[in-house]
């Protein structure tokens, strides 16, 4: 089988972010690490290429100095990275990114593509999508649960949605994005990272994929951010005593009348 | 001169502090509690194959370089150092006389078992009367036949009680001093061979510590681990700089953590209206603490670096592990201070850093030996 992975870097979720002063831009402390729902998806494509064999790879969008963050999916098992790497610019716009990724992807015959539901950076969730529309592949979010049925050519999915569980039955190719309780990522053995360190990460540079699109970006790019505002938050402190039952009663009236979280 | 690591090394370094912060760092403070060890994280650890990192590929090893070794030191220790004092056992003194010199037989039984953690390995050379002296050893080995028999006591050996065999300092004739020590394999079963007393310690709880007794303990001739007789200092000596070198390391990972900690805290924690980080004297400790970590750790890879590259290095190895060392005891002794009395509460972790830190003092030579050592070397002969 062959499977594709779509894995984006993220920052780690302790890099500092701030707004500029100009509140042009969002300024990341370069430390990065692959989104985790991608992970997800990553490793149940691992553990279905252990039961049917195959191929696992992986693409990503990023800038060139995010590339070697990817050799931890190599660690994971992944047969391959692909990168369209850029530099000196952010691409907001996801459309633009599900193209260029969209064009890479499709030179090869994929039975399944996944993705992760969403990136903890961004929070959108509709790369994935918006590529499976340009390949014309149908897409399935939220998976918790697959099932393999390679002579057939279909998957079985369990997803989640507010009413329950849904499960469907789609012909492949098919993307699929991970949602949480799908697996756990294995943690890379040392003759994972042994080996991905000495592996070679395919780079397209994108100036030379819009060559050969015979496109140029400013053309392909549809939304620009304006600007940002930074969320201010002030610490309360509030200590509360007394008997546990009590304490919690408390906390729970303080957690949906202040806080208003629940 | 570049000072940068290898983008490999660098990969490498945020792979091993992932593993750590996802199996390894959660568990610190529990398995310092307890003081027990934890055999169900060795197990799930061992599967993942560190603990062949420096040793080759043909006996089942990764080939890591130097450096690539005191990086994976640093990091696991900056998880767990009660953890980390087992894992280092198993992967450098314990198993390096066996890799040099054990047959395939005992390589078989012993080595590789420990090297995949399905055995526990470890290092005698401390006694009683005995540490830094090891001329004064009296752990006795007698040639009877076509075996030895050793008799004497160790202390302090980490791993002992649970080990399930151990490389024992003895010596064939204490008038020798130095010239009479030699490394025996001694396992686990063979009559005479018994652990004793476990030391109930201050810090590196979690690592079993204790002593092991040999009374008429008899084992074959081809346990002595080693091409000759009483060469066992001159073996000693292929392995002491390594064990400096890992020693600072360890002392990297301790002073990180804290240091890390001492950040948090000092952004968070809020003294007459302000984060106490925006205080003068607290950004001064930052300063020291950072360039003490930084000038520690620029050491240490020096002396990684030498050694891998088979340069001689005992000055600029036991300067690493003396230098790394001191700073790390500063800075735990100021991140505690940064956090006021929460410095002494068991809830927040820099005690526990702290009382981690001391056995840097002994492992891989006391301060005063080191002293004496580097002093003789760079004035000479007099």
């Amino acid at each position: 089988m062959l499977v594709g992975v779509l894995a984006k870097v993220v920052p780690e979720f302790d890099a500092l972010v701030r707004v500029s002063d100009d509140k042009s831009k969002v300024e990341v402390e370069p430390k990065y690490t692959v989104n985790f729902f991608d992970l997800l998806a990553l490793e149940e494509a691992l553990k279905i290429k252990e039961r049917f064999g195959g191929t696992v790879k992986v693409f990503s969008f990023c800038r060139a100095e995010m590339v070697e963050t990817l050799r931890s999916a190599i660690a994971m098992g992944a047969d391959e990275v692909v990168a369209i790497t850029f530099d000196g610019i952010e691409i907001f716009d996801n459309y633009c990114r599900a193209k260029l990724l969209a064009e890479v992807i499709k030179k090869e015959p994929f039975d399944l593509l996944w993705c992760g539901r969403e990136t903890f950076d961004e929070m959108e969730g509709v790369t994935g999508a918006m590529i499976a529309e340009i390949l014309g592949y149908p897409v399935v979010t939220l998976v918790t649960k697959v099932e393999i049925f390679p002579q057939e050519r279909k998957v079985l999915v369990e997803r989640e949605t507010d009413r329950g569980k849904e499960i469907l039955k789609v012909a492949m190719p098919v993307l699929l994005s991970a949602q949480k309780g799908l697996n756990e990522p294995r943690v890379p053995t040392v003759m994972g990272l042994m080996k991905a360190m000495k592996a070679k990460i395919n780079t397209v540079e994108l100036p030379v994929l819009l060559q050969e699109l015979g496109t140029e970006l400013e053309r392909m790019i549809k939304m620009k951010p304006i600007s940002y505002v930074p969320i201010i938050s002030s610490r309360k402190r509030k200590l509360l005593k007394g008997e546990p039952v009590e304490v919690v009663k408390e906390l729970i009236n303080l957690l949906k009348t202040e806080a208003k979280v629940i | 001169m570049d000072f940068s690591l290898t983008p490999e090394q660098e990969f490498f370094r945020k792979s091993v502090r992932d593993v750590v912060q996802k199996l390894i760092a959660p568990k610190a403070a529990e398995i310092d509690e307890k003081d027990e060890f934890p055999w169900e994280l060795w197990k799930e650890f061992a599967k993942l194959g560190y603990l062949g990192l420096r040793y080759p590929p043909e006996v089942g090893g990764m080939g890591a370089d130097q450096i690539t070794c005191a990086i994976f030191y640093e990091e696991i220790t900056r998880g767990s150092v009660g953890f980390a004092q087992s894992v280092i056992m198993n992967m450098l003194m314990g198993t390096h006389f066996l890799y040099r010199f054990g047959d395939e037989e005992i390589k078989e039984r012993c080595f590789i078992p420990a090297i995949k953690g399905e055995k526990i390995a470890t290092i005698c050379f401390t006694e009683d009367q005995s540490g830094s002296d090891l001329a004064s050893i009296r752990t006795v080995a007698v040639k009877d036949g076509d075996y030895w028999i050793i008799n004497g006591r160790k202390q302090w050996i980490t791993n002992g009680p649970i080990c399930d065999f151990a490389t024992v300092l003895a010596t064939t004739d204490p008038q020798k001093g130095l010239k009479g020590l030699n490394f025996f394999l001694v396992e686990k079963g063979t009559p005479g061979f018994y652990p004793g007393q476990v030391i109930k310690k201050m810090g590196c709880r979690g690592t079993v510590t204790g002593e092991l007794i040999f009374e008429n303990c008899r084992v074959p001739a081809k346990n002595l681990l080693g091409e000759e007789v009483n060469k066992g200092f001159e073996y000693l000596g292929e392995i002491l700089n390594e064990i400096r070198v890992m020693t600072g390391a360890m002392a990297l990972g301790i002073a990180q953590a804290a240091f890390e900690e001492g950040l948090e805290y000092a952004r968070k924690r809020v003294a007459f209206g302000h984060p106490i980080g925006h205080y003068q004297l607290i950004k001064a400790k930052f300063a020291k603490m950072a360039m003490e970590l930084d000038a520690a750790r620029l050491l240490v890879w020096r002396a990684a670096w030498m050694l891998g590259k088979g340069l001689p290095c005992a000055k600029e190895a036991a300067m690493a592990k003396y230098f790394a060392t001191e700073a790390c005891l500063n800075v735990v002794d100021e991140v505690t201070r940064i956090y006021g009395a929460n410095g002494m509460a068991e809830e927040y972790p820099p005690q526990r850093h702290f009382r981690d830190a001391r056995f840097l003092l002994y492992g891989g030579g006391t301060h005063e030996i080191l002293s004496d050592f580097l002093g003789r070397l760079i004035l000479g002969k007099l």
